[in-house]
Order: C-alpha cells, then sequence, then structure tokens
C-alpha cells in the first residue's frame, strides 16, 4: 500500500515538473504536455485511494499552478494537466475517513488498471481516453480557467462573493444559455397558445339565475360542447365531420363557471357566466383556432335560438298555403293568420306592456290594433265580396260541398237538441229535495279556517251538459243559417272573371299587408329582445396577455433556477479550493 | 486581500477585428431573414386564406353566408382553380358575390374566369359588378362582355338593384361602378344612381370594387354591408402600421382589408383580393378568400 502511494507521489510530481518545464518556455513542450496528461490518466483511477499521498501531490500541482503566470495556466489547461489535478485533489478532499475505505478497495483498482495496462493494446486504450479527456477539456476549459482566476486574485473572499465574481465572470457563458432557453420556449409555448382559445359566455336574461332557458326549460351549459353543436361548427368551417374524430374534438372543449361564490350545504348559487376553453384538435388544420371558437359560439347561438327561446315562424307568410283553395277557405285561413299573429303580439305585450322600439315608435299594443284592422277590415271586406259575388274556381261542387256540411251539421244539431231534451226531462224526473244545494263542511289551508263549501251533485253534471248541447245546437244553427246564406248568394253570384281577379287582387293586398306588418313585427321583436336580453347570450373572447400566452413567468423561473444551480455547482467547486489558494 | 493586476492577452495570431465580426453577423442575420422572408411569401401567395366575417343586420330572419371573391386578376389556384371551387363548395354559401377585378386589364383571354363562374354557379348565384379592369375592357374593347357574362350564369349589375331572395329574406342588392375619381362625372351613373336610392325594409348590400367610397360619397345612403375590394391589402403589410400602399388611397390606406363600419354604420367588408396584376409583389399578405355570415343575432 504504501509503495503504491509513493508511486502516486512521484506520478503527482513529474505533473508538477512537466508543468513548471512549460512555464520556463521548453522548446519541447508539446511533448511534455503529452507526458503530463498521460501521467494524469495513469493517476485517474487510483484518485480516490489516494487520500493522504495525494495531498502532497496535489499542494504541489496547485503551488505551480498559482505560482506561474496566466500564460502557464492557458498552457496547462490546454494540455489538461492542470484540471484533472485539482479534481483528483477534490476527491482526495472528500475526507479523511472515507479515505481508510477508499485506501482499502485501492488494491482491486490498482489490479484492474494494471490488468489493463497489460492489455494487448495499451497505446489504443491511453489514445482514446486521451481524446476523451481533450474534448472535455476543451468543452469545460474556459471555465476552470475563470475559476481559477477568481481563486487566486480573491483567495480571501467569501466562496459567496467568489462565486458572483466568477458568474459574473462568466455572464455571457451564462446568459447566452439562458436566453437561448427562454427565446426557445416562448416559441414552443408560443406555437402551443395557436392551438388553444377561450371565450367567456354571459346569459343575460332573466331566466337564467334560475337555472332555465327562456323558454323556462332546464339550462345546460354542456349542450355547448354536444355533437350536434360541433358538426354544424365544422359544417360552417367547411370542414367534412366524416374526416375528423368529432367525439375527439367535443372532448377537447371545456366548459366551466366563472362567478364563483362561495356557498354552504343548503344554499346553492346558479352560474350565469362560462369560460369555454377550445383545444384544437390535430385533425383540424388550416383555419385558426380563433375562427373554430367563434363559429362554435355561433353553432351553439343557433341551436339555442332555434330551440330554446320564442319560436317566431308564426310571422312568416307562405302564400302556397292558399293553393288549391276555395275562395272562401282562403279568408278562413287568413283569419287564422290574423288570430295566430294576435296571440303571439298579447304575448310580448304581457311580458312588457309599456315598450316602445326607438325607431319606429310602436308598441306591441299598436301592432295588436294593426292586425285587428285587416281583420276586421280587409278580411271581412274579401269575405264579403267573394260571398256576394259567388267567386269560386268550382262553383257547383262548392256549392254541393257547402250543402253536404249543412246536412252533417243538421244531424249535429238534432243529436245535440235531443241530448239537452233527455237530461231537461231527466231532471224534471227527480224529486226537488234530490237535487237541492250540498253544503260541505272544508278547511281552507292557506288561512287554517273551516268554511261551508257548496258542492256538486249528480244533477249539477247532468245540468251543466245539457247547458253546453244547448249552446252548441244553437252554434251549429247559426252556421248552418250562415252556409245557407251563403249558399243562396253563391249560387246567385255572377262568378265573372273580372270578381275572381278582383279576388285574387284583394287576397294578394291582404298578403302585401301582413307582410309588411310581420317585418314591423319582427323589426320591434328583434329590437325587444336586444334591449330586453341584450340577444340572450354574449360571448367574449378571453385574449392572453403576451406573458401569458408566451407563459414568460414560468420560463424565467426555469432561468431563474438554472441560475441557482450554476451558483451551486461554482460554490462547490470553490469549496474545494484552500484559504489562500490552495486545495484541501 | 490584493487584487493581482490582469495580465494582458498575447495575441497568438492575426484575429478578425471585433466591429467586422459583428457587421459580417448582422450581413448574415439580413440575408438570412431576406431569404426567409422570400420564401416564406413565395409560398403564401400561392395558397389562399380563408378569412371569416360574423356581419350582424337586424333586417335578416335567418343565417346568410356570402362568399365573396375579388381582384382574381385571372389567378389559378389548382388546375382550373380546383383549389379554389373546393374550397368554396366545402363552405356552403348562399350568394357568391365578384367584387371586381376578376380579370385582367385589356386581356380578352376569360377562360379561367368562365370556367370558374361555370363551376361555382353550380353551388349558389353568383352577383358581380364591374371593377376598374372589367369596366375598361368593356368600355373600350368588348361591349359584348356583360352577355358574355350572363352566359356562363354570372349576374352583374351596375348601378343598378336586384332584389334577391334567400331563404326567407329579401335582399336588395345593388352594384355602384365607378370610383371616387369616376363617380361625380355626370356622363356616368354612379352618382345619380346612388342618390336615387329609396329607404328600404329590406337588408340593403352594396357590391363596389371601391372601399373608399364608403369614405364620403356612399355615405347616409342606407346600406347595412358593403363588399368591396381594389386594395390588394395595401400590397405589403407592416406590423402595427397595416397596408402600405393602395391605388385608390395611395400610401398609407385605411381601407385595406377586414371588416371597416364607418360613420353612418355600414359594415365594409373589404377583401384583400386573390390575385395581383402589379409587378410589386405581396409582402406578409396572403391572399384571401372572404366568407362572411349575415344574422340579426
Amino acid at each position: 500500500m504504501d509503495n503504491k502511494k509513493f508511486e502516486l507521489t512521484d506520478k503527482a510530481k513529474s505533473v508538477s515538473s512537466a508543468a513548471k518545464a512549460v512555464s520556463s518556455g521548453c522548446e519541447d513542450a508539446t511533448s511534455d504536455i503529452e507526458a503530463v496528461s498521460f501521467s494524469i490518466e495513469d493517476i485517474l483511477p487510483f484518485s480516490g485511494a489516494s487520500s493522504s499521498g495525494s495531498d502532497n501531490a496535489s499542494s504541489d500541482i496547485e503551488d505551480a499552478s498559482s505560482n506561474d503566470d496566466g500564460s502557464l495556466s492557458d498552457t496547462v489547461d490546454a494540455s489538461s494537466g492542470d484540471d484533472n489535478a485539482s479534481s483528483d485533489t477534490g476527491e482526495a478532499s472528500s475526507g479523511d475517513d472515507k479515505a481508510s475505505s477508499d485506501t482499502g478497495d485501492a488494491p482491486s483498482t490498482d489490479d484492474n488498471a494494471k490488468s489493463n495496462t497489460k492489455d494487448a493494446s495499451p497505446k489504443h486504450r491511453f489514445k482514446i481516453i486521451d481524446d476523451a479527456s481533450r474534448v472535455t477539456e476543451k468543452v469545460l476549459s474556459p471555465f476552470n480557467k475563470v475559476i481559477d482566476d477568481v481563486q487566486r486574485n480573491y483567495s480571501n473572499s467569501s466562496r459567496i462573493k467568489k462565486t458572483i465574481i466568477a458568474m459574473f465572470n462568466m455572464r455571457v457563458w451564462i446568459c447566452i444559455p439562458l436566453i437561448a432557453i427562454i427565446v426557445l420556449g416562448s416559441c414552443y409555448f408560443a406555437f402551443q397558445s395557436e392551438k388553444t382559445a377561450s371565450v367567456e359566455m354571459s346569459l343575460n336574461y332573466e331566466e337564467a339565475a334560475n337555472g332555465l332557458n327562456p323558454n323556462s326549460t332546464r339550462f345546460n351549459a354542456y349542450n355547448i360542447s354536444s355533437k350536434d353543436v360541433v358538426e354544424r361548427m365544422l359544417w360552417y368551417c367547411g370542414i367534412d365531420p366524416e374526416s375528423v374524430n368529432v367525439d375527439k374534438i367535443c372532448d377537447g372543449i371545456s366548459i366551466n363557471a366563472t362567478n364563483h361564490k362561495s356557498f354552504s350545504e343548503g344554499e346553492y348559487y346558479i352560474s350565469t357566466t362560462y369560460k369555454i376553453t377550445l383545444n384544437r384538435h390535430s385533425s383540424i388544420k388550416d383555419i385558426k383556432t380563433e375562427d373554430l371558437i367563434t363559429y362554435l359560439c355561433k353553432s351553439y347561438k343557433d341551436n339555442f335560438y332555434s330551440r330554446y327561446t320564442e319560436n317566431r315562424s308564426i310571422l312568416e307568410f307562405d302564400i302556397e298555403v292558399f293553393n288549391d283553395k276555395e275562395y272562401l277557405e282562403i279568408a278562413d285561413l287568413l283569419d287564422i293568420k290574423a288570430q295566430q299573429i294576435k296571440k303571439y303580439l298579447n304575448t310580448r305585450s304581457k311580458q312588457s306592456k309599456s315598450y316602445v322600439e326607438a325607431e319606429s315608435d310602436e308598441t306591441f299594443k299598436s301592432l295588436v290594433q294593426k292586425v285587428e284592422d285587416i281583420q276586421s277590415y280587409d278580411i271581412a271586406k274579401y269575405r264579403t265580396f267573394v260571398t256576394m259575388a259567388g267567386c269560386s274556381d268550382d262553383k257547383a261542387r262548392f256549392i254541393s260541398a257547402l250543402e253536404y256540411v249543412n246536412r252533417l251539421m243538421g244531424i249535429s244539431y238534432k243529436k245535440d237538441m235531443a241530448g239537452y231534451t233527455v237530461r231537461n226531462d231527466g231532471i224534471k224526473m227527480y224529486d226537488d229535495d234530490m237535487i237541492s244545494v250540498v253544503m260541505i263542511p272544508s278547511i281552507d289551508d292557506s288561512k287554517n279556517t273551516y268554511y261551508m263549501s257548496k258542492t256538486k251533485t249528480g244533477m249539477d253534471y247532468i245540468a251543466k251538459e245539457a247547458d253546453d248541447m244547448l249552446d252548441s245546437a244553437q252554434q251549429t244553427s247559426k252556421e248552418i243559417t250562415v252556409n245557407e246564406d251563403i249558399i243562396s248568394k253563391m249560387a246567385a253570384g255572377t262568378n265573372s272573371k273580372e270578381n275572381l281577379d278582383k279576388a285574387s287582387q284583394m287576397i294578394a293586398d291582404i298578403r302585401n299587408k301582413f307582410t309588411e306588418l310581420s317585418r314591423q313585427i319582427e323589426a320591434v321583436d328583434k329590437a325587444y329582445v336586444k334591449y330586453r336580453t341584450k340577444d340572450y347570450l354574449t360571448f367574449k373572447p378571453v385574449k392572453k396577455s403576451l406573458i401569458q400566452r408566451l407563459r414568460l413567468v414560468f420560463l424565467f423561473e426555469v432561468a431563474a433556477g438554472l441560475l441557482v444551480l450554476i451558483f451551486v455547482v461554482i460554490w462547490l467547486k470553490f469549496r474545494m479550493y484552500k484559504k489562500g489558494g490552495k486545495a484541501e | 486581500m490584493k487584487k493581482q493586476p490582469k495580465q494582458p492577452k498575447e495575441k497568438t495570431g492575426k484575429r478578425m477585428p471585433k466591429k467586422l465580426k459583428v457587421f459580417l453577423l448582422l450581413v448574415l442575420l439580413l440575408v438570412v431573414g431576406f431569404i426567409t422572408t422570400v420564401g416564406v411569401n413565395i409560398y403564401l401567395n400561392q395558397n389562399f386564406m380563408v378569412s371569416f366575417y360574423q356581419l350582424r343586420c337586424d333586417k335578416v330572419s335567418d343565417n346568410i353566408r356570402i362568399i365573396e371573391l375579388a381582384d382574381l386578376h385571372n389567378i389559378e389556384y389548382g388546375e382550373g382553380n380546383s383549389k379554389l371551387i373546393k374550397q368554396i363548395r366545402e363552405l356552403h354559401p348562399d350568394l357568391i358575390f365578384y367584387a371586381g377585378d376578376m380579370m385582367n386589364y385589356r386581356d380578352s383571354d376569360y377562360s379561367v374566369l368562365f370556367h370558374l363562374s361555370d363551376e361555382l354557379s353550380e353551388i349558389a348565384p353568383i352577383y358581380a359588378c364591374f371593377g376598374n379592369n372589367e369596366l375598361d375592357q368593356y368600355l373600350f374593347e368588348d361591349r359584348e362582355f356583360v352577355s358574355k357574362l350572363e352566359e356562363h350564369n354570372v349576374e352583374l349589375l351596375s348601378n343598378e338593384a336586384a332584389n334577391v331572395k334567400v331563404k326567407n329574406t329579401v335582399i336588395q342588392l345593388i352594384a355602384v361602378s365607378e370610383g371616387t375619381e369616376q363617380y361625380e362625372v355626370e356622363t356616368n351613373n354612379s352618382k345619380k344612381f346612388a342618390e336615387s336610392l329609396e329607404p328600404t325594409s329590406n337588408c340593403r348590400i352594396c357590391l363596389t370594387h371601391y372601399p373608399e367610397l364608403f369614405k364620403e360619397k356612399l355615405l347616409d345612403k342606407g346600406i347595412d354591408i358593403a363588399f368591396t375590394g381594389h386594395a390588394h391589402g395595401g400590397l405589403i403589410r407592416l406590423p402595427v402600421i397595416g397596408g402600405l400602399f393602395s391605388t385608390g388611397e395611395g400610401f398609407l390606406p385605411e381601407m385595406t382589408e377586414g371588416v371597416m363600419t364607418v360613420k353612418d354604420g355600414t359594415q365594409v367588408v373589404i377583401s384583400r383580393g386573390l390575385g395581383d396584376s402589379r409587378k410589386i409583389p405581396r409582402i406578409n399578405n396572403q391572399p384571401e378568400l372572404v366568407v362572411a355570415d349575415i344574422c340579426w343575432y
């Protein structure tokens, strides 16, 4: 063991002598340097075991390097002698306690080294190690030089100060990779952020606070990621749904309530704003994520308006329904249309009696009045005209049809009257006491009081049925009379071409009036929807700042972490040196 | 602690001066940047992009999709404009508009335009207005141009209006033929036509080649939406600044792309166009196909 220690010391000494030889300006410096590197590589396998013996060697080397000028250290660095020497010393300084155990292991390592040296190609082995060592040295040499310089120049300063100075001296080599990391990271995150877009959806109608749609059905925000909506989005964007995986695209849509509120058990809070995020699936190409999410919102809006808001189709006027209809039947259809529009307007009027459309000064009431004007004047006038003029495409068939209807209604009339008579007779057959009022004690739950309730008996129901049948019979009788009047007038009417043309013109006029009125109603209605609900839904794009898009905070955190790591590594490096420029 | 003075570095050989190094680096960067820009722009200019716009108009009852093609200048995307036709077919338009300059100045070869029109007319009705190239061709070269276009199912409107029914909505489509310089010339009809327009409850859409008309001339004419082209996106688009030059507005033009809402509330869609007739190349200004969705909500 002792022999080996001496051997090491000798080799270390040969290193220092070689370094000195270089510093003295020997002409064959290169060969000496090679000799140094050879010697160091020879030492390397035993470095862990060198413990006390290597102290001397390394101190010699340290002395050599510290006493020499800059040019010397440059040359030594290039030849890999100094670095290896110092790293050897570093390992050697790992502690005396460890040294003993290391020393114990040394023989086997030594044996291996020796056996390797005895291999058939020792020159080849040394060449590989030599080359690897040179490459490593080249990479690390600038930093070791800086650290050595700092250690030399600020040998009495604290390690932290030396580390900071070393880092400052290496600022270019530290900053360039860190900037590169930040720049490349920013590019990556910028690319990633192109695949994601978000919007904030707000529900602006009254029923939303109760979790309902405008038509009082249950609201479900997750409809936005439904297959129907996504397929419509793809249709808008010109993408064939069969060419992409619709389910995957649906999965890429996330919906989160945004107005969070703390609530306890028993309390609940219904959100009316949601953040919708779309992660563009890789199968969708050639379209911006912003465009995709815009059309996702539009598709959802289409879906929402068609399913959950008022149906405005009643305002549309389709002239084709009048085809193949008799002139009098058209009058009936026009009447029905007027009734439907009035019903729609009355519903709106109940919602907001005071609403006045700014542009036209119309209210829902004034529009109802316009519909009534058409109904009571234009349609009535038309009805009278076609009846008086006997307008019909096929007069005989029409009269025959009316007569048939009258016959059926005559039967219905007789049936109603018979039912009325039977029930009346039945009531008369009962004793008066049987059909008197029966009072039953009852409880009013709301006031928690007793009261006497008047209860219907069987006779009450029979009497009501009799009344209904009489009403029906009277109504049927009235219609029969009207029809008879029409039949007589139609029969007397000329049904001339002029009259038919005039009737057609009257239909066209009424249709135009309805069309114009429908347009006015639609305009007022749209303005009302806009005023009352701000279009039910609004979508606001969530725009990320540049810092958020490039995730600069994260990247700077990474850079700071690396900076700390570099600091620690350099600090540890300084820890290997002894105070006053000598290695431990 | 004594700080040892720094040793001067020995010069081992002839080294390049630092200033020269920086200069060469800058030159290298510029060359690389230039080559990249040219390469990217050549690629972009050979392909068109689709720009989607959503427009609101209370006068329509349905979703109406209009595709606008402008400034094609006989350019073809794929053989027989197959790429363009395929893209338009996939976008399911209700109407197709040609906003002028679909062909080149005094060029009697209409084959590109006619073939495109034949294909597109199978997808949706086509309406067109005069661009400066077509108007010149029509006035000085070929008086049959309009009728030839009609044979290929394109309805060209020139200072006139037409009611077009799309789904349940009636649109009043108007077309203005002259640009700002010719607009007020008495022998031309643009001004007379624009002033004769009466208020309508239908959605009024204007088709004209010249966006700059909406700075002054076509204001307060009850136009809800307008489709225009002509500006070619300002040819060279600079970040923040936008387009650099357009024929109608000169340097640093305002109306070069996108949707602008002008003083009277008209929404003006300005296409960057699909092609080019000038020698100046488009830079950072990819040709575009405009898709506008009009809806009341």
